[in-house]
């Protein structure tokens, strides 16, 4: 089963006057079992995080760093009330992509690779359902 | 849920699935793919096809070639016969097209590269890898044709073609095809590359030009000229493949067709990844990629998607309009006729497809309500002068900014011969300027000039019509009073045509064709084929004035119509389709 949100996030570098200077994190896309997440729904969580500028082009950002990417995406998952959710960097995403041999092998290797944040809010909640239930 | 064919992706596949004729064999729009069957069924399956329908079959490089230094023509496998295949189609009646890719494939395993030249796989704008999934699932992977490895091989590779077919006597019409996807609304090959082997192979071209023009390479002062001098490059290469392509085949040499294939966008992946990819969203691309001139291609969808309302689409506009009407390009007589072709009334002239200006004028939002899927856009190759093309009930909409010499020699023939031009004259360079105005006093035209929402001057000069106006000036104006810009400017016109009103995702098509010798009633005949690719009970009106004439109303599924003095009103259901002939006459 599709419990997995899956997120696909990218690092762009400033340039200024010809030289690296820094960088961001962007999220370009974010999945569920119901497809790419629609833009209104991620634009109401980015006003959440007082974003200056919530999508540059049809990525979401800029994020300093990965941790307030990884909140960012934190926060999609807890509004849709998903157990988990993989963020997998640009670069991982496209070794997945030469690596699977087909759609299914794709799918199976985004829900079970990249970096996995667990909602705890509701895997514990089933967790302590289950636990009714066995004491019944 | 919207579409009724949805089906989750969300488990992992249990058992393999098992391929079908369908969708391996006949993948769709008429092609063939002779690599997945076995030589001894060909003339089964080539019969398959109806009379008189031309037969597409792309050349599967890696297959005769799986190297890329030995080649395979019958000598080994005999699925690579091309010859018998040739003779067989012969013996059947049956018109072969062969197709030569000229840019990655998205329907071959690595692109269709003979697997030892599948190195560099290729990105796109925004970095991702290209995995397209096919018809049977499986992810194909494209790899960069910027790697020189690559060109070398497939310039070997099409004089071996051509000289295969030299010798063996095959005298069918080839065609070398591009193969892109719709990104955004606007048509993206898949040769386009922003990997590293494309960074290294720009360098190179930079690096040369430099030499080639004797000057101390300075390096690219800016984004615009970074932007320009790539397209130049882009298009340097894309030329290499056709070239030595065109001149490998030269007797059967027929031109380059360009498809746009469905669910190959990065939009599509993620969807089907998902199992979240609509008909409606499919059937909408059909629209744009016809509406944009390129040809609309479904092998990659599985045939359980082509069941309904999106597979009598892809058979009515594409298989049984479009790849006709392409195909005959170039033949007078097989253009005359009573066959169905596209209802194309105005034509947007579009050479730099960076940005869309007709977009920015609000001219596109105007003809998509009031004459959807009525106009096209000419790029550099199909904007040109032919006297053969009628041009008398046509609009052509032409930037000034994008106007040289031999393109305004082209607007002035096109006026003086009875066409309408609608030229922005904002950025027209002004020695063009200064010959326009000298054309109007050489020939004594009367110039009209009007301000309505921005400066706009007309003249006519028989049949023909001139307006010229100032774009950039309406496009700093709200986009209501854009659209009332067009509407007022393309009312006086009395355009002949059939008010549609249609709910939010119905696709509909305008076709015409001349009358027949029973209809001579009718200067020609118009058909609308309307389509409900949704979950959704959708309606729809057609209001005609008295120089229309209802003929009948026909393939109707799913659907209620009825019809009143210059009305039809229809009910589409969910997966509904229907068509309606009409007669016009002055």
């Amino acid at each position: 089963m599709m419990n997995k949100l899956i997120a696909i996030y990218k690092y762009k570098s400033h340039v200024v006057e010809g030289e690296l200077s820094g960088g961001a994190y962007f999220l370009m896309s974010m999945l569920s079992e119901d497809g790419p997440l629609e833009k209104n729904l991620l634009d109401k969580i980015s006003n959440d995080f007082f974003l200056v500028s919530s999508t540059v082009g049809e990525d979401y950002g800029p994020f300093e760093s990965l941790e307030d990417l990884s909140k960012f995406c934190f926060s999609i998952c807890t509004e849709l009330k998903s157990p988990y959710v993989t963020l997998h960097s640009l670069e991982e995403f496209n070794a997945l992509i030469e690596k699977s041999a087909n759609l299914t092998e794709l799918l199976s290797d985004l829900q079970s690779e990249g970096n996995l944040l667990e909602n705890v809010a509701i895997t514990q909640k089933k967790s302590l359902m289950q636990r009714v239930f066995d004491r019944v | 849920m919207e579409d009724l064919s949805t089906d989750k992706r969300y488990s992992l596949s249990l058992t393999t699935p098992v391929a079908r004729d369908a969708d391996a064999v006949f993948p769709g729009e008429n092609w063939f793919l002779y690599w997945k069957t076995s030589s001894s069924l060909w003339k089964s399956k080539l019969e398959e096809f109806s009379k008189g329908v031309k037969i597409l079959v792309p050349i599967n490089w890696a297959f005769h070639s799986d190297t890329g230094d030995n080649y395979d023509f019958a000598e080994t496998k005999p699925e690579t016969d091309l010859k018998k295949l040739f003779n067989i189609a012969g013996e059947l009646g049956k018109e072969l097209i062969f197709l030569m890719p000229i840019t990655p494939v998205p329907f071959l395993p690595n692109g269709g590269i003979p697997h030892l030249l599948a190195r560099s796989i290729a990105l796109n704008s925004e970095g991702m890898a290209y995995g397209i999934v096919d018809n049977e699932e499986n992810l194909h992977k494209l790899f960069s044709f910027y790697d020189p490895r690559v060109f070398q091989a497939y310039s070997k590779f099409c004089a071996k073609f051509g000289q295969y077919i030299s010798e063996q006597g095959i005298s069918c019409d080839i065609y070398g095809y591009v193969s892109g996807r719709m990104e955004k609304e606007e048509y993206v090959s898949f040769v386009d590359d922003h990997s590293q082997v494309f960074d290294q192979a720009f360098g190179r071209f930079l690096r040369a030009r430099a030499e080639n023009q004797q000057t101390d390479f300075k390096g690219i002062e800016s984004l615009e000229e970074e932007s320009l001098v790539k397209a130049e490059f882009k298009n340097t290469i894309s030329s290499l493949y056709q070239d030595s392509l065109s001149s490998s085949v030269s007797a059967n040499w027929e031109g380059v067709l360009e498809f746009s294939f469905l669910g190959s966008s990065s939009r599509d992946l993620l969807n089907r990844m998902s199992g979240n990819d609509h008909t409606s969203d499919y059937s909408h691309d059909i629209s744009t990629i016809i509406g944009k001139g390129f040809i609309p291609s479904s092998i990659l969808l599985p045939q359980r998607k082509k069941k309904g309302v999106l597979g009598r689409q892809l058979v009515e506009m594409v298989n049984n309009t479009l790849v006709g009407q392409k195909l005959a390009l170039d033949d007078a007589y097989e253009r005359e006729g009573v066959q169905f072709s596209f209802l194309n009334t105005f034509n947007l002239v579009q050479l730099d497809t960076r940005k869309n200006k007709w977009n920015d004028f609000g001219l596109v939002n105007y003809l998509d309500s009031t004459y959807h899927n009525c106009f096209s856009y000419l790029n550099e190759e199909s904007f040109s002068w032919n006297e053969e093309t009628p041009i008398e009930e046509q609009f052509y909409f032409v930037l000034g900014r994008e106007l040289d010499e031999k393109k305004f020699r082209t607007i002035l023939k096109i006026f003086m011969n009875g066409g309408k031009v609608i030229l922005d004259n904002s950025d027209l360079d002004i020695t063009l300027k200064r010959r326009l105005e000298s054309f109007f006093l050489e020939n004594n035209l009367e110039v009209e000039k009007v301000n309505f929402l921005t400066d706009v001057s007309y003249t006519h000069l028989g049949e023909g019509q001139l307006v010229v106006f100032n774009g950039e000036k309406l496009s700093t104006r709200s986009s209501n009073d854009r659209y009332n810009f067009w509407l007022k400017l393309i009312g006086t016109f009395e355009i002949q045509h059939i008010i549609v009103e249609a709910s939010d995702q119905l696709e509909y098509f305008w076709r015409t064709r001349n009358s027949s010798t029973n209809e001579l009633n009718y200067e020609e005949v118009r058909r609308v084929s309307v389509y409900n690719p949704t979950s959704y009970k959708k309606k729809f009106r057609l209001k005609f004035a008295k120089n229309f004439a209802l003929l009948k109303i026909i393939d109707e599924i799913n659907c209620n119509v009825t019809s009143q003095p210059h009305e039809v009103t229809g009910e589409l259901l969910p997966d509904g389709s229907v068509s309606v002939d009409f007669g016009v006459f002055s």
